[in-house]
């Protein structure tokens, strides 16, 4: 379980994130929707610890192991998308061992065509699956993902969203996800958070936002995903 | 082409004067740019990965250290050691060691400086991917340095261009004593100023030349080919 309390960040003199409270439940996955600028990469980022709040607490409880963070920009390595995978997995792996979750990774997204390419010669949508590949390659209690699939075309869009949601029935994984896709935070949603200057304006499950939309943000996002 | 064909004749004619020079010239050049390398990349790499209160400071002295004129630098060792000097019992005045130390202190801050400013703009991107993954320690400063291997090629490409070039210090605190300090820019001083002009064309394309076979070797340092993990 993940508890956010009271956290604060300030840009300046400017509060760009104001989380009163949030509580994530183990295994589950939630999606954070929200206009550019509203906190959603913030809040990532500090769940990840790659960046300090000013102020509040983040505990991650029932689990002995860090959260792994994919940010929205991740960086393909200069290496082959082979040894991108490679270099996510534990030393100490027998060489058999790394070969299959290396080609089990490329399999699972595609990337079989383009495991000798360098990893920053890709495109924007290849980065992200490899990135996305790389980062699944070992089971993960606890998943955050800042947009995953911002870069994807249609194909590469269900396919991380498959691979996604299998990983996380398998490993029992806590997710959480920020995305613009109205479709994607749907299917991959068990509770939708909407964020707006930092703060959550709303939430809940996917169904009971879509029927009952509180806030004049959250009744224009779902007329959009209607359209 | 006449002197080209004057340098090709002088080397080939393996004139001792000559050979002397190129020697120490490289010796000099090579050693200096060897040990700011050892020192300027990992300090330049640390501060440029690195977030803490007062680096703004810090870069500012470093880039203003890279400013330095060569001729201020050859002052301070030369006071430092000279006879009278704090170090004149190390009695290094008029040596090469003298003019590799004096090209230490400048052309070790242009490399932490260059440096840090090439890692400050790659480094938030890949450490922010590689603490995301939660890699180790090791591996991420591996993942960093190579990442970055062709601009940090660059950096001590352009530290060995500023020391072969360099003429100001190494005068002073070399003093341009024939078959023992004298490098190929302060000859090339030394033979316009006798008239000699031929000779001292020569020396400068000898010396474009190394720097040139020198870059060319770097280039493959930097080159794409280079793979790892």
């Amino acid at each position: 379980m993940i508890t956010v309390n009271s956290v604060k960040k300030y840009a300046g003199e400017r509060l760009i994130l104001n989380i009163e409270q949030l509580t994530v439940n183990k295994g589950e996955k939630v999606v954070l929707i929200g206009p550019n600028g509203s906190g959603k990469t913030t809040l990532l980022r500090i769940m990840a610890g790659t960046l300090k709040a000013d102020s509040g607490t983040i505990v991650f409880a029932d689990s002995a192991e860090p959260a792994y963070y994919m940010p929205q920009t991740s960086f393909g390595f200069s290496m082959s998308v082979y040894k991108n995978l490679l270099t996510a997995l534990p030393k100490g792996l027998h060489k058999t061992d790394k070969r299959k979750a290396v080609e089990e990774g490329l399999k699972n997204f595609d990337l079989v065509s383009l495991a000798k390419k360098r990893g920053s010669k890709l495109s924007g949508g290849e980065t992200q699956r490899m990135a996305l590949a790389r980062l699944l390659i070992t089971p993960k209690s606890i998943l955050l993902l800042d947009e995953p699939a911002s870069n994807a075309d249609v194909e590469g869009n269900d396919l991380i969203e498959k691979a996604l949601l299998e990983f996380c029935e398998k490993n029992g994984t806590t997710l959480v996800m920020a995305t613009h896709s109205p479709r994607q935070a749907l299917n991959i949603a068990d509770r939708l958070i909407f964020l707006q200057d930092g703060a959550i304006i709303e939430s809940g499950a996917p169904e009971e936002l879509l029927n009952r939309p509180q806030t004049e943000w959250g009744q224009r996002f779902i007329e959009h995903w209607k359209v | 082409m006449e002197a080209f064909k004057e340098a090709m004749h002088l080397v080939f004619s393996f004139d001792k004067n000559l050979w002397q020079i190129i020697g120490v010239t490289l010796r000099m050049t090579l050693t200096s740019t060897s040990i700011s390398c050892i020192i300027g990349i990992p300090l330049g790499v640390l501060l440029g990965k690195s977030y803490f209160h007062g680096k703004a400071f810090v870069m500012r002295i470093l880039y203003t250290l890279t400013g330095m004129p060569p001729v201020v630098i050859g002052l301070i060792v030369f006071l430092l050691l000279s006879h009278q000097g704090p170090l004149g019992s190390w009695k290094l005045l008029f040596s090469v060691n003298a003019m590799i130390i004096a090209q230490c202190l400048l052309i070790t801050p242009i490399m932490a400086g260059l440096a840090a400013s090439v890692i400050g703009i790659n480094a938030p991107r890949i450490l922010e991917t590689a603490n995301g993954m939660r890699l180790p320690r090791r591996t991420k400063t591996k993942l960093l340095l190579l990442e970055n291997r062709g601009p940090l090629v660059t950096v001590a490409l352009t530290g060995f261009g500023r020391a072969i070039a360099e003429v100001g210090a190494v005068n002073l605190v070399g003093g341009n004593i024939q078959f023992k300090t004298r490098v190929l820019t302060t000859a090339i001083m030394l033979e316009t100023g006798k008239g000699n002009f031929d000779f001292a064309i020569a020396l400068g394309v000898i010396l474009l030349t190394i720097a040139f076979i020198v870059n060319f070797a770097a280039s493959f340092l930097k080159g794409e080919k280079y793979d790892y993990c």
